[in-house]
């Protein structure tokens, strides 16, 4: 499958300027790499879609118990856990 | 002109039908049990704990009252979990060398906390508070279930927005007098006052229970 027509971010990335590509390998080495890789509109689109899909599976929260409870080896003084603890001010 | 299916075609494609209707059928199926199958809220599970720590020894056989290990829960949002200390203040004593209680010993020892596995769980999007129930007469077992009959700790009820909208729709009849409130075992009975006397006495109505920003805020 041919690119549709090549994706590109920036003029530098356009007109693959070497010095452009080497600063972002130096910058971002895992852009570097995705630069290498041609994307067309296709790859680009699915991907985006997958994202807005999956994003929706974070909302599926159904209360299940999952997680850890960790109370503490030794509760200091005047700390009740969920409720604020006021000090005094340091004034005199 | 030659056939352009073989009659072995014929199977296939009643099969694929076939396959497709019990998809259907499945899903529809799937779809519609999920939110009411008690399961899936992973009632009645048991989950595995660091120590098999059994309410139903401490609990009816020994009679420590819930808050001697749920400190906070007549003033905080949160119930709490008793600390190390609190389980090696009888554990010290008693069952000292007990291979099952070696990660609580290890915990006071190390000074690192006993990490316990979650058995209720409220979505972070619902506002809940221990202190305001226990204080207007809900008593843990309305919740909790009967937690002095659990030799593992698991959960009773399902804590579905459904389970706490039909007490919050009618609070009356679940509401106990204060003496009860931490009786796992408590069911109305003939003696119990009647649910509007239990609400005048708690002040219960004031505010409209179903609001979204009551548990939602």
């Amino acid at each position: 499958m041919s690119p549709v027509s090549r994706q590109w971010r920036s003029l530098d990335q356009l007109a693959d300027d070497p010095s452009f590509v080497s600063r972002v390998a130096q910058e971002f080495p895992s852009l570097a790499d995705a630069l290498a890789v041609p994307s067309d509109r296709r790859r680009v689109l699915k991907l985006m879609a997958a994202a807005v899909a999956m994003g929706g599976l974070g909302g599926c929260d159904i209360g299940e118990p999952a997680g850890h409870l960790i109370p503490a080896v030794r509760v200091p003084p005047n700390i009740i856990r969920g409720c604020r603890t006021f000090t005094a001010p340091p004034t005199s | 002109m030659t056939a352009i299916f073989r009659p072995s075609a014929n199977l296939a494609a009643t099969l694929a039908l076939a396959f497709v209707a019990a998809l259907l059928v499945f899903g529809v199926g799937w779809w519609w049990a999920w939110p009411r199958v008690d399961w899936s809220r992973h009632v009645r599970w048991y989950v595995g704990q660091p120590v098999p720590f059994s309410h139903e020894h401490h609990v009816a056989g020994l009679g420590i009252d819930c808050r001697f290990c749920h400190t906070s829960v007549e003033v905080s949002w949160n119930a709490g979990l008793p600390p190390t200390y609190t389980c090696m203040t009888c554990h010290s004593q008693i069952w000292t060398n007990a291979e099952l209680l070696a990660p609580v010993r290890q915990s006071l020892a190390d000074d690192k906390p006993i990490v316990w596995n979650r058995i209720t769980d409220l979505p972070d999007y619902v506002y809940f508070n221990h202190s305001i129930h226990i204080a207007k007469g809900v008593g843990c077992s309305s919740c909790h279930g009967e937690v002095d009959r659990m030799p593992l700790t698991y959960k009773a009820k399902t804590l579905t927005m459904g389970f706490c909208l039909d007490c919050h729709r009618d609070p009356g009849p679940q509401l106990r007098p204060k003496d009860q409130i931490y009786n796992t075992q408590w069911q109305r009975s003939a003696d119990t006052p009647p649910p509007a006397t239990l609400l005048a006495q708690y002040h219960v109505g004031g505010r409209a229970l179903t609001d979204c920003s009551i548990c939602h805020r």
